[in-house]
């Protein structure tokens, strides 16, 4: 398909616009703005329509995109096409959304086909997809190249982008994934899910949620049995409280009754004790005076006289103790006098902190300084050793650097070069074993084939001739024998037809004698027919006779024929017959091989012998450099104290000599550390020293300091004393005592002060008691203790009388229990039939009563605890309607789950299959092309482009020759931009073998190729022009100006 | 009441237990305050296997509150009359009357002046069907209404097993004003020729979107001469099966739309499945689970069916020649060939996920929470 006309009604800038299109290249130039891509994407949408995919009515964004900026002259236009059968097609689009329409023309035949065509679901008519064979986004994404897509090229990962660019448009073309990418999705897809493995996913959650919820249910219906039996143990339980009710009932009345005769029972009793109130009354009269005697403040004399007796007692203890306590404090008075100069000031406790301190670094300070001497002189000693050794040892420190890895070096490189030189001549012998080898086995066929030029043509005249002439002979002999079996075939019937005509002549004449004899004519007629027997049987004879003759020649000839052919192909067959003996060889094809394998094997030979002529200069180079390395090795040797006097020797004077500098570097080593303790020890000594004079000094200073403060003190005892921290610790030690006595004296005082203070109190106590009691005394009109005691029993007694009488009429008000004594009366008269009843006693009633309430308090309390019992039971549990949904809601998840799992596995598993097999297929013509392309861009600098099974591309590099697999980093931006555009002509043009050849739409891809390679493109693109259409949209003038150089002709916008 | 297989979640299935006791509480609390002489249950009241503690004493409430309205309760084939059913082992309130064998028993009611006649079923199935066999001795002295649970034969749903099936002119004998009807899940009349009155009440609100539209009860006034049958709404909760064509949506937004259109504000909690039908692009199918998502806090309950069909032309796709080409051919092939349901919707399924992963669509994994 090309285009070839297109008329712009409104389109973006374009307005009233027509642009004439050639069939091969064309340049579409202009600056930047001026509408090369608007052009592009008319074609396009003319084509397929700016709906938003098959199915969707609605516009994509480039409907209002590009919609006339002026307005005018409706939204649309026209193409004209031709399609590769020669038939020429226009397309009319508007593409007003109001009035949108689309009617396609057969210009070739002059009719509207736009109805030939199915319309689509976004009510698009699908010929384009007829015309060109894409879908839209097939057609955008691989025949139109795009600067932008170009762009996006240039960094180190841009062959893995081209090839996922690759993937997508051979996967699902174009702008969309590649299945690699798709496969990826679904990975995620699948994992996020969660295979069985793995515990945290939805999936395997949901497992162990419908195992956990199958639990819960069989826990719920096994509760619920449970609670059920509860239930029937609480319905029997609520029957037994029923029937107790009904039994307490009856026991109410039995009561009632019994009441009644209890209550006649209480009114006589009620009247006796009456009667013995009134007796009491009159007994009280007597000691009334005493009526209202304090007795209860009897207790009160008893214990106050008690109290004064107890505080007279602890009043004269009070008094002896603090006679003895004014005795103590006298004596520890006197003593404390005895230190009546000594002050009792305290010394600055840092004297003692620092004069200790100063002690302790003194002390450790020379313990150190005697440690440092030591180690001095151990390491002076160590040092004289070390010196001596060395004097003893080569000097290496003139050699180099690291006389081990120089040591190692040479013996290594002396080793190199030996077995180097080994090895070339190994080489040499086994090449020249090769050489004799071969020149053996060659002998045979070249005595055999000397003398032939060109056996090849021989044999192959040879081969022609044979096949051509046995093909004869056996088309001869076939047709020969073939004559032979018709001759014995005719000979035969030569025989049967004259027998017979000799036997139908003989019958027809004596037929005709017969019948001209009897003179019956009837006769004549067997005579005829049997005459035409006759004729018919002489005629074959002689036909078939003469057959027999004419297949006796043709045999003749035929031998003659294979004769002279045997003949001819003797005479051809004796150059390679000759041959064939003279190799001694059974057939020509053994003979072939014996030349081919002679060809092979002489040109095997010439190459050997040329590798043993080399081989011969390469083990002489390698002896002498063998010679020239030991003679600098010997020098070198001796300078370490070693002498070589063959190759052998090489080895172990270099381990010695290494073994020797090893002893070298330790002791020099040794005599660097003991330097260095010492010149450490030496300054240690140096800062120790100085450190213990100064704490020396300050020691001195502090003790005369500290002296003069314990003398100032009145401590004389420091004098006794030769360290001044002896003193202090001296003086605080007499000081803490006097303090203690102090506090001693202080104490008795506090002692005294509080004995003073109690034996006041004491007496106060008593004086009050004494009040008291006088008070009470006065109260009661007594004068004394037996007095008032006297008095107190005469009231008590009273009292008795009295309360015995209050506690009648208690006993009175209780037997009446609040009834009213005449209502009582009456009531005993209304009823005395029944006070006569005979009912079981009160008690025997009661007791069966509570009996029967007890029973019904039990069977409450059991109705209770069962009824907790089935809630408790039934506590936490859910209904199995509730277990059941959950149930069934992760039955239903995990039933989808698994289908997407499955959906997921089995969707990528076709595309694993589908996209392998495609990519199999495609994968090495796209290579072919694409290297054409390729090697033709870059001039031939590279020449292979190589796209495996799975598309991965690699590039031949031509510096290595060898294979890159990720040569981003090795190339330019614009030989990947070329790698690019090599693969998309290949990928249009194996899309176009299929049918229609595509129109490619190219927008500035040579942004970063160079002069020579833009020429070379250019080139390529009018040898693919030829084949597909190439619109290449582009605002640079120098891709103007390699169009015009090969006569590109270009449209300016 | 159980609602697992329904598809709704677990928390649904609270929320629809609840919705049937606040319907049956406001159907009892209308019986109070009419106030009716009876409310008449024709079994199936709960189920006996399932029945928890805290609905009994619900019921037990609920009965007590109206002390002077006289229940009648015909156990049914959920609920039968046994030693070990609540109906046995609970105390129930004293206005509460519970028909205890399978044969026709009477009770009277309101001074006399109601005579209520019932069975009871006394097994998953009725031991004996008492159909038929109920008379009525004499029928001027009181208003006769019967109380039972069976299947009609001229009504018996398609596919439903029938339960003591009888015919409704043999169950009506002369002088029984009405028969309460319990089995049948909607509201039933049942006609004939035979004087008595006879329906189904249904049950007091839809289980499943089988029961779709508002459900009632029954209010029946029966005087000397006439039976008036009046339907009042009980159901809170209403299942509604709604369709939608996506042919006209260009966005999720067209759809969001039209689904919030179908909801209808006289319902009280609007359980609605909508059945997408018509062409819908991948795009738009991708967005269903967000759009639930956006729309579930809108209804009480929402469900989507797609039933729609692509709007790409997948055998235009087939033909392609590129990896996703031959994808779509061998899955169309196959979905074609497969007889299995099971192994077509995974087929289906795994072309969907296919499609997605090839167009870097996203695609909501089906039963992954969101």
């Amino acid at each position: 398909m090309k285009f070839a006309k297109a008329w712009i009604d409104g389109y973006g800038r374009f307005t009233n616009q027509e642009i004439g299109l050639t069939s091969g290249v064309q340049i579409v130039a202009g600056p930047n703005e001026q509408g090369k891509s608007t052009f592009r994407h008319f074609l396009a949408d003319m084509l397929y329509g700016q709906k938003r995919g098959p199915g969707q009515r609605a516009y994509d964004a480039a409907n209002e995109l590009r919609a006339p900026w002026n307005g005018a002259n409706g939204y649309g236009g026209r193409i004209l096409y031709l399609l590769d059968n020669g038939r020429e097609i226009e397309v009319q689009r508007s593409f007003e959304r109001k009035s949108e329409k689309v009617r396609v023309f057969d210009k070739t035949h002059a009719e509207d086909i736009t109805g030939q065509f199915p319309t689509l679901k976004n009510r698009e008519v699908a010929f384009a997809e007829a015309h060109v064979g894409l879908p839209k986004e097939a057609f955008l994404g691989a025949a139109t190249i795009s600067h932008m897509t170009l762009e996006d090229l240039g960094d180190s990962q841009a062959l893995t982008k081209i090839r996922e660019k690759i993937l997508s448009l051979t996967d699902s073309g174009g702008g969309e994934r590649s299945a690699e990418s798709a496969l990826e999705w679904l990975a995620d897809r699948i994992a996020s899910v969660g295979q069985k493995a793995a515990r945290t996913k939805p999936l395997p959650m949901a497992r162990n949620r419908l195992f956990d919820l199958q639990k819960e249910y069989e826990q719920s219906v096994r509760t619920r049995k449970e609670a059920e039996a509860i239930v029937q143990q609480r319905v029997a339980v609520l029957g037994e409280i029923s029937d107790l009710e009904r039994a307490r009932s009856a026991l109410d009345a039995e009561l009632a009754l019994r009441e009644q005769i209890e209550r006649a029972a209480r009114l006589e009793k009620i009247e006796a004790l009456s009667a013995r109130i009134d007796e009491l009354t009159r007994e009280s009269f007597r000691d009334a005076v005493l009526k209202q005697f304090p007795i209860d403040s009897l207790a009160s004399v008893q214990r106050l006289t008690a109290l004064a007796d107890r505080a007279r007692d602890t009043i004269a203890r009070s008094e002896t103790e603090l006679t003895r306590l004014q005795r103590d404090l006298e004596r520890e008075v006197k003593r404390l006098g005895e230190d009546g100069d000594l002050r009792l000031d305290d010394v600055d406790p840092v004297f003692e902190a620092r004069l200790g301190d100063l002690e302790s670094r003194i002390s450790r300070d020379g313990e150190r300084l005697d440690e440092f001497e030591e180690a001095l002189a151990t390491a002076k000693q160590r040092l004289d050793t070390a010196q001596a050794e060395l004097d003893a040892l080569p000097d290496f420190s003139r050699l180099s650097a690291d006389p081990v890895e120089w040591l190692t070096q040479l013996a290594s490189s002396f080793n190199v070069a030996v077995k180097a030189r080994e090895d070339e001549r190994a080489e040499l012998l086994q090449i020249g074993e090769g050489v004799s080898r071969k020149s053996g086995s060659i002998s045979r066929a070249a005595e055999a084939f000397e003398g032939i030029e060109n056996f090849s043509s021989l044999a192959r005249d040879y081969e022609t001739a044979t096949r051509e002439n046995a093909a004869a002979i056996a088309q001869l002999t076939q047709e020969g024998d073939h004559n032979q079996a018709l001759a014995r075939e005719n000979a035969g019937h030569i025989q049967e037809f004259g027998v017979a005509g000799a036997l139908t002549s003989a019958v027809c004449a004596a037929a005709a004698g017969t019948a001209a004899y009897v003179k019956n004519p009837g006769i004549f007629i067997p005579a005829f027919i049997f005459g035409i027997m006759a004729f018919i049987a002489i005629g074959a004879f002689f036909y078939y006779r003469r057959a027999v003759r004419k297949g006796l020649e043709r045999n003749e000839y035929i031998r003659d024929e294979i004769a002279r052919i045997r003949i001819a192909d003797g005479a051809a067959r004796e150059t390679i017959d000759d041959l064939m003996l003279r190799a001694r060889c059974e057939t020509s094809r053994e003979l072939e091989a014996m030349y081919d394998q002679y060809r092979q094997d002489a040109m095997e030979l010439s190459m050997l012998q040329l590798r043993c002529s080399e081989q011969e200069l390469a083990a002489a180079e390698a002896g002498a450099r063998v010679e020239k390395l030991f003679e600098r090795l010997r020098e070198t040797f001796e300078r370490v104290g070693e002498s070589l006097a063959s190759a052998e020797d090489v080895p172990p004077a270099a381990k010695r000599a290494i073994g020797r500098y090893q002893e070298y570097r330790d002791a020099k080593r040794r005599a660097g550390e003991a330097r260095e303790i010492l010149q450490r020890r030496e300054k240690d000594i140096h800062v120790v020293r100085k450190a213990l004079d100064a704490a020396r000094q300050d020691e001195l200073d502090i003790s005369l300091t500290v002296r003069q403060l314990l003398r100032g003190y009145g401590y004389r005892e420091e004098q006794k004393l030769d360290s001044a921290l002896r003193a202090l610790q001296g003086y605080r030690i007499r000081a803490a005592q006097l303090r203690r006595n102090q506090s001693q004296v202080e104490v008795l005082r506090g002692k005294i002060g509080m004995i003073e203070e109690r034996l006041h109190a004491e007496r106060e106590g008593l004086a009050r008691h004494e009040s008291s009691l006088q008070e009470i005394f006065e109260s009661a009109g007594v004068t004394s203790v037996p007095e008032f005691v006297d008095k107190a029993e005469r009231a008590r007694a009273y009292q008795q009388v009295w309360n015995e009488r209050a506690g009648l009429e208690a006993q009175f008000d209780a037997v009446l229990g609040g009834e009213d004594l005449a209502t009582l009366r009456k009531l005993v008269e209304s009823d005395a039939s029944a006070a006569a009843g005979n009912t079981r006693p009160f008690g025997e009633i009661r007791s069966d009563l509570v009996r029967v309430n007890d029973d019904i308090d039990t069977r409450r309390r059991r109705e209770h605890a069962l009824h907790i019992a089935i809630t408790d039971k039934l506590a936490g549990v859910r209904s199995t309607n509730e277990v059941d949904e959950e149930r069934a809601e992760v039955e239903q998840q995990m039933r989808d789950l698994e289908l997407e799992l499955q959906a997921a596995s089995y969707a990528a598993s076709i595309i694993e299959d589908v996209s392998r097999e495609r990519h199999a297929r495609i994968a090495p013509k796209l290579a072919k092309l694409a290297s054409d392309h390729f090697k033709e861009i870059t001039g031939g600098a590279y020449d292979e482009l190589l796209i495996d099974k799975d598309l991965r591309i690699s590039v031949r590099i031509p510096q290595t020759k060898t294979i890159d697999q990720n040569p981003s980093e090795r190339l330019s931006k614009g030989t990947v931009d070329q790698i690019y555009l090599s693969l998309r002509l290949a990928l249009v043009e194996m899309l176009s073998e299929r049918g229609e050849r595509i129109p490619m739409l190219l927008d500035d891809p040579f942004a970063n190729y160079d002069d020579a390679r833009l020429a070379r493109a250019m080139k390529l693109l009018v040898e693919v022009g030829k084949r597909n259409q190439v619109l290449l949209f582009t605002c640079r003038e120098d891709v103007v100006r390699a169009a015009e150089k090969v006569s590109v002709p270009v449209i300016r916008l | 009441m159980c609602f697992a297989g329904s598809g709704a979640s677990a928390s649904f299935g609270n929320r629809r237990r609840q919705g049937l006791r606040d319907a049956f509480a406001r159907v009892v609390a209308r019986a109070g305050s009419w106030p009716a002489d009876a409310l008449l249950i024709a079994g199936d009241l709960f189920e006996n296997d399932r029945v928890t503690r805290d609905t009994l004493a619900f019921l037990r409430d609920q009965f007590s509150s109206v002390p002077r309205v006289a229940i009648f309760i015909a156990p049914g084939n959920h609920d039968p009359y046994g030693p070990s059913s609540p109906y046995a082992t609970e105390q129930w309130p004293d206005n509460v009357h519970i028909f205890a064998r399978p044969e026709w028993s009477s009770v009277a009611a309101n001074d006399g002046q109601l005579i209520a006649h019932g069975f009871a079923f006394d097994g998953p199935d009725i031991s004996r069907n008492p159909f038929g066999e109920l008379r009525i001795d004499d029928p001027e002295s009181a208003v006769h209404v019967a109380v039972a649970h069976g299947s009609e034969r001229a009504h018996q749903p398609k596919g439903k097993d029938a339960y003591a099936p009888f015919d409704a002119a043999s169950a009506t004998p002369a002088g029984l004003h009405y028969l309460a009807l319990g089995h049948f899940h909607a509201d039933t009349p049942i006609a004939g020729a035979f004087e008595t009155t006879v329906r189904y009440a249904g049950a007091p609100e839809g289980h499943s979107f089988k029961e779709i539209g508002p459900h009632y009860f029954l209010e029946v006034e029966i005087d000397e001469t006439s039976v008036r049958v009046s339907p009042a709404v009980s159901s809170h909760f209403v299942y509604e099966v709604k369709s939608l064509s996506c042919d006209d949506f260009n966005s999720s937004q067209d759809l969001i739309d039209a689904v919030r259109a179908l909801k209808d504000p006289q319902i009280g909690a609007q359980v609605l499945r909508v059945v997408f039908t018509g062409a819908c692009s991948d795009d738009l199918r991708a967005e269903f689970g967000a759009i639930k998502d956006v729309l579930d806090q809108e209804f009480e309950w929402l469900e989507f069916v797609d039933q729609t069909q692509p709007t790409e032309d997948y055998e235009a796709l087939s033909h392609e020649d590129t990896s996703l080409g031959a994808f779509a051919a061998t899955l169309s092939a196959q979905i074609a060939d497969a007889t299995d349901p099971a192994r077509r919707e995974m087929l289906a399924r795994a072309f969907e996920v296919g499609l997605a992963a090839f167009r870097r669509r996203e695609l909501d994994v089906r039963g992954m929470v969101r």
